[in-house]
């Protein structure tokens, strides 16, 4: 008899075998045998059909039968799918990278995924199933199920006489459990591809995914959703202060003047102290250096983890190509890296862009269908269902990380303890000399991620993350409702939460360069989102500001106070004092007279010291931070960072309007706009001419 | 690994250290008790204290009262000896600067504990520094210059850091020191631009030809900063950016206005290269053992280019201060080798031979012994009384005769007064209060000095600083008498009083009403000129040496309306 297992001739039949091994009975063999003449199927499917057998212990049994499996490289080069020298190849980074053969050949490029899970049915004895021709039938999918669909790559498929069939582009073990705990004994499955997995997720269970984007925090935990802009006190307070402003002005309006001016003093020299502390805390040689190069030589690709890479885009279609070289380039394995690009159901170009460029299988790319609000967040949310990475990082379509931060970030989860849950890289820029405004941003952001971040982190001060470059542990990500979509700067509210939550944000040594604005009016639309954000971010956790205090600390509460407080306030105020000063400076006597007597003796001391030293020693900073990063030839313009002050406080202006008028709203930044996407093209070009190869 | 494993840097604030510091600080008050029982009191300690009292005596408390005239930062660290008992009160700056020298010696001792020194090996090297007498003289000069040598030394320890790894630690501590340095010592100055020029040879040499311009921006802008700042601050508070260089009472500019009665700017001021090599000579036999370390270092290029740019530093500071006319005399400057060797030293390998270790001390002592032949060649005035305190055991009084009975005569007859400060500090010292004293800085001062004639000074008014119309009476004027200020070689500021300058016969007749001019005044100002006649004004005090005073008499009605008037 011949079960079609692909048993051969003088081994012992299947049947005999699973008698005995106990797992089924002589009369029962006899049934299955009957009904096999009968029916004409196949032993293992009557066997299976009846459950009779477990499916499990079924396909081991069967598996040990085979005397010489066929090996899915073989097969592939005797198909003609695959050459001999791409199997080698294959080979040899399976040794490295310990990854199946078949997400190499995939990852690599050298075959179809499609193809390949063809093949890979055949070696699996099993049908290839199509699911956008064949569709799975819907009632058997579960929307509390959705994690394990896309995390083991399975879908219920259709029950056919009693058997219900799962869908799989991983078979193995752990699908038969799930298939075994969903639907009984009487269990098997077909083979389809990722793809098609993935596909029938986004049609099936988009609406899920959907609402969970915007609203799984919001019900987890509404107290830290942005949904709601203000609390009930912040605003009742916030109008009563606004009340008794007015009132002590008509009063006392010298008096008032004076205690405003006073207030407003005191609070920038705060936040001048706390920058100082964290630019010398920060300073500290090493300070991020949580992996070094020794262990980085000693890592083995095998030991390397599943890594999810989420690259949200809207109308970037300019920069994609980009983006997928520089992702390519990645030191790390490809067949380890789950990169989606996240596409909004309204950007045809991109989509089609995405398309047309013939991606890897490793890039996936993820429709996300037009809810509201539209914002990254909510796009990363419903992503980070598809995910399948032990970590999970962020990058933004125009970013260039470098190549070995997976590596590292991967290096430095391992050895830092569990309460780490997520690492921000560096963020610096690759245009950093194009322009004054450029110049500026990258002043900033040296300073900011080079200094301020990793002495926040020594110090246990809650972390406004960056908007990329940031890595998580997944499961933990999921667990605390991931980024929240009410939100604009929702990178910055994680940071906070995480600490909120008692677990730590670290810096590690590695840079993402990222395309630095170019232009006033879109620099302006940027950082009027940021402001607005660190607004959004700072309502939301002082809602409850002592359960905020007890969770983070005295250091962490006042850190926050003058490091995201104090970011947006500072910007606010600023105005007023350049207004003050330059009345100082140029007006006539008469009216320098009028400013005197709101400066009494300790305010004007106070005053004297953030205007001259606070300042010098934010300017000096700035020049610290180009250094640090050997961008000597910025130096000279940190002594015009007050003019990007200015511009801090138009957009902190703008965002301030915004959220009361239009708080959920997505100021979108343009990207592409560099020439050094072009300068680099170019660059690319003649070093390919001068190759002694070409 | 753990997140937060950035090895940090030794704790400094350790209970040993603390014990370490108290010690020392014992040793180095006991000193300075010795020194002011033999009565050796420095005019500019003097002068400092006379600065704390007028401005925190004075009717409202301002920082800027202090004057932008001289760094601030020794006169805050004096203000808690404010509330000592006044006749403890002139102590502070020796106090102080006693503070500053032992935080100074525990902070080495902290650090060549780091270099696995053993604690009699450490006790011993801070005894032959803490022995050696520019640091001595540094200490109880009355300039509170440990503090400067605390900051030289941090200076030094910041370069040791730019020399080692040329980080952004190391250049953020170059900017604290310098920036501090200046607040604390005008000496700054000449510091820095001697050593502006040697930055090249202490940083990384890839540094210097990745860009030289990063490196001068990153060392010269926090001085710049510091120096623009005090330019500001003297447009805002004396309406003028560069009157800490203009005034002559201003300490940035030295001994300027000395020549004639400082040796060595007699000898050498307006010139550079001989002063620069004297330095050099006296460094080397104040401190021969900075040639024993030059020879440990003849291996080490680091180490070597390291002492050889201390060594070049303070000699060629030496040159920019004598060339501007700034020094007194070279110890000024000479005495930061103190705390520049004591630097080197944690620079060196650390001598684990006994022999190596019995030279170190050797050549130590013998610097000792070189920085006493060294401070009595062409000593100061002061420098002088002070090397006689050890040699004849002289005691001198702290404050000269006419200036103490002056003090003590202002001290029984209190009454709102007028006096020059910037001459008559030793008055106010003695005196053990500013209390009702009218000096430069007040209203009333200024407006006495821009008077048409002094009898208006019996009803002067004026705004507070919350526009509040006030009336002062002005009761009696002390006045200097202009022969005797111009032979008083030990006089900081040998300048006649202001008062004198602008009534050039106020010494000598006193008070005179002449000339009254009503016409464009207004109705309370002629109400005020109108009803002042006559007044009495009367010689109250004369020591027919050096002071006068002068009292108003007043019609106490008169006065009441006046006030009425202008309220």
């Amino acid at each position: 008899m011949n079960n079609g297992t692909g048993q051969n001739q003088g081994a012992p039949r299947l049947g005999d075998l699973l008698v005995s091994k106990g797992l089924l009975t002589q009369a029962r063999l006899d049934e299955a045998i009957a009904l096999q003449q009968s029916t004409g199927q196949r032993l293992g499917e009557v066997l299976l059909a009846n459950g009779w057998v477990d499916p499990i212990e079924f396909y081991k049994v069967r598996d040990s039968q085979k005397v010489a499996p066929p090996r899915i490289g073989d097969l592939l080069v005797s198909k003609g799918l695959i050459t001999e020298e791409q199997l080698g190849s294959a080979l040899q980074l399976q040794k490295n990278w310990g990854s199946r053969l078949g997400e190499i050949l995939i990852a690599k490029g050298y075959i179809s995924a499609f193809k390949f899970y063809q093949v890979l049915a055949d070696v699996n004895s099993r049908a290839f199933v199509n699911l956008m021709k064949d569709r799975p039938d819907e009632a058997l999918l579960s929307a509390d199920d959705i994690e394990i669909y896309s995390e083991l790559l399975v879908l219920p498929w259709k029950k056919i006489d009693g058997v219900t069939y799962v869908a799989t582009a991983n078979p193995s073990d752990k699908v038969m459990e799930f298939a075994r705990a969903r639907f009984g004994e009487q269990v098997d499955f077909v083979v389809t591809s990722k793809f098609d997995i993935l596909w029938e997720l986004q049609i099936n269970m988009g609406e899920v995914y959907s609402t969970n984007a915007v609203y799984q925090l919001a019900r987890k935990n509404p107290e830290n959703s942005a949904q709601r802009v203000f609390a009930t006190w912040q605003l009742f307070g916030g109008v009563m202060i606004f009340a008794l402003v007015l009132t002590a002005l008509t009063l006392w309006p010298m008096i008032t003047v004076i205690a405003l001016n006073f207030s407003m003093a005191l609070f920038i020299f705060l936040v001048f102290g706390l920058r100082a502390i964290l630019a010398w805390v920060g300073s500290r040689r090493g300070i991020d250096v949580k992996v070094g190069d020794y262990q980085l030589s000693r890592l083995v690709d095998k030991d390397l983890p599943v890594y999810s890479i989420l690259v949200p885009m809207y109308k970037e279609a300019a920069v994609l190509p980009y983006i997928a070289d520089a992702l390519r380039n990645m030191d790390y394995p490809l067949s380890q890296l789950d990169i989606k690009l996240i596409l909004e159901e309204d950007d045809e170009e991109t989509i089609a862009v995405a398309r047309s460029l013939g991606l890897e299988s490793t890039f996936e790319i993820i429709i996300v269908p037009t809810s509201w609000p539209k914002t990254k967040p909510k796009a990363c949310n419903y992503a980070l269902n598809f995910c399948r990475g032990e970590f999970v990082t962020i990058y933004d379509a125009e970013d260039r990380p470098e190549p070995d931060q997976l590596k590292k970030v991967a290096v430095a989860f391992s050895t830092l303890p569990e309460d780490v849950v997520c690492l921000q890289a560096r963020l610096n820029y690759f245009n950093h000399n194009e322009n004054w405004l450029a110049r500026m941003f990258t002043l900033e952001y040296s300073l900011w991620f080079d200094f301020y971040l990793p002495a926040l982190e020594a110090l246990r001060i809650p972390i406004p993350l960056g908007g990329t470059s940031n890595h998580f542990r997944l499961s933990v990500l999921r667990r605390i409702g991931a980024w929240d979509p009410y939100n604009v700067t929702e990178d910055c509210d994680l940071g906070v939460r995480i600490t909120q939550e008692g677990m730590h944000v670290g810096i590690v040594n590695s840079t993402t360069y990222e395309e630095a604005n170019t232009r006033f009016g879109n620099w302006i639309r940027q950082r009027s989102r940021w402001q607005k954000g660190y607004m959004q971010t700072y309502l939301v956790h002082m809602r409850h500001p002592w359960a905020f205090y007890k969770s983070v600390g005295h250091t962490g509460f006042w850190g926050f106070q003058f490091f995201v407080g104090g970011s947006v306030l500072g910007n606010l105020i600023l105005p007023f004092l350049f207004l003050m000063f330059l009345v100082y400076l140029f007006a006539s006597i008469s009216v320098v007279n009028l400013l005197t007597p709101i400066f009494p003796q300790y305010i004007l001391y106070i005053s004297l010291f953030n205007l001259l030293i606070g300042n010098g020693v934010l300017i000096y900073l700035s020049m610290v931070g180009a250094f640090k990063r050997h961008y000597y030839e910025l130096m000279p313009y940190a002594l015009t960072v007050p003019a990007y002050w200015a511009m801090m406080a138009i957009a902190s202006y703008k965002g301030l309007w915004q959220l009361i008028n239009n708080p959920f709203h997505w100021e979108k930044t343009e990207h592409g706009l560099t020439n050094a996407n072009k300068v680099n093209k170019d660059a690319e070009v003649q070093k390919a001419q001068l190759s002694p190869q070409s | 690994m753990h997140i937060f494993n950035q090895a940090p840097d030794p704790k400094i604030v350790t209970r040993q250290n603390t014990l370490v510091f108290l010690l020392i600080l014992s040793a180095l008050a006991g000193f300075v008790w010795w020194q002011l029982s033999h009565h050796f009191a420095s005019d500019l300690a003097l002068q400092s204290w006379n600065k704390i009292l007028t401005v925190f005596d004075a009717f409202e408390f301002r920082i800027e009262n202090l004057s932008m005239l001289q760094p601030h930062i020794p006169l805050y660290l004096m203000i808690p000896f404010y509330y000592l008992p006044a006749e403890y009160g002139y102590i502070a700056p020796y106090l102080t600067s006693a503070f500053c020298s032992a935080l100074l010696l525990a902070l080495w001792n902290h650090d060549l504990k780091q270099r696995n020194y053993t604690a009699v090996q450490r006790g011993l090297l801070v005894l032959l520094v803490a022995i050696h007498p520019f640091f001595l003289w540094a200490m109880t000069g009355g300039a509170v210059h440990g503090l400067t040598l605390l900051v030289f030394y941090l200076f030094c320890i910041a370069s040791i850091r730019l020399t080692k790894y040329a980080d952004a630690r190391a250049f953020l501590m170059m900017a604290l020191v310098l920036i501090s340095f200046f607040f604390v010592d005008e000496l700054a100055f000449f510091v820095f631009i001697a050593f502006f020029p040697m930055v090249q040879l202490l940083v990384p040499r890839r540094m210097i030809d990745e860009s030289p311009m990063a490196v001068y921006l990153l060392v010269a802008v926090p001085l710049i900063v510091a120096v623009l700042t005090w330019l500001y601050l003297n447009n805002v508070f004396a309406s003028n950016a560069y009157e800490f260089l203009e005034n002559p009472y201003g300490s940035f500019r030295g001994s300027w206005l000395r020549v004639e009665n400082v040796e060595w700017l007699r000898l050498f001021g307006g010139k550079f290269l001989t002063p620069t090599l004297l330095a050099i000579g006296l460094l080397l036999v104040a401190f021969p053992v900075s040639i024993w370390m030059i020879w440990r270092a003849r291996r080490h290029t680091k180490i070597l280019a390291g002492i050889a740019i201390l060594v070049l530093n303070v000699a060629l500071a030496v040159g920019f201060g004598s060339a501007s006319y700034y020094l007194s005399h070279p110890i000024e400057i000479m005495s930061l080798m103190v705390p520049g060797i004591m630097a080197a030293l944690i620079l060196m390998p650390r001598e684990f031979n006994a022999t190596n270790r019995f030279v170190l001390y050797v050549m130590l002592a013998l610097s000792v012994a070189g920085g006493w032949y060294a401070m009595n060649w062409k000593p100061t005035h002061e420098m002088r009384n002070w090397l006689s305190m050890f040699t004849s055991g002289e005691k001198q009084p702290p404050i000269s005769g006419t200036d103490e009975a002056l003090g003590k005569w202002l001290k029984e007859n209190r009454g709102v007064t007028l006096i020059d400060d910037n001459v008559a500090y030793r008055a106010i010292v003695a005196r053990g209060d500013a209390k009702d004293l009218m000096v430069p800085f007040t209203k009333e001062f200024q407006l006495a000095l821009r008077s048409e004639n002094l009898t208006e000074l019996n009803n002067l008014s004026t705004l507070s600083s919350i526009g509040r119309a006030e009336s002062f009476k002005i009761e009696q004027v002390v006045v200097q008498n202009p022969v005797y200020s111009k032979y008083n070689e030990s006089l900081a500021s040998p300048e006649i009083d202001m008062l004198t300058r602008r009534y050039p016969n106020l010494y000598a007749e006193g008070i005179v009403k002449k000339n009254v001019k009503t016409e464009g005044a207004t109705v309370t100002e002629k109400v005020n000129l109108e009803n002042s006649e006559p007044i009495a004004v009367e010689l109250v005090y004369d020591d027919h040496v050096n002071w006068r005073v002068w009292r108003f008499k007043y019609n106490e009605e008169l006065h009441r309306n006046v006030v009425q008037c202008i309220e």
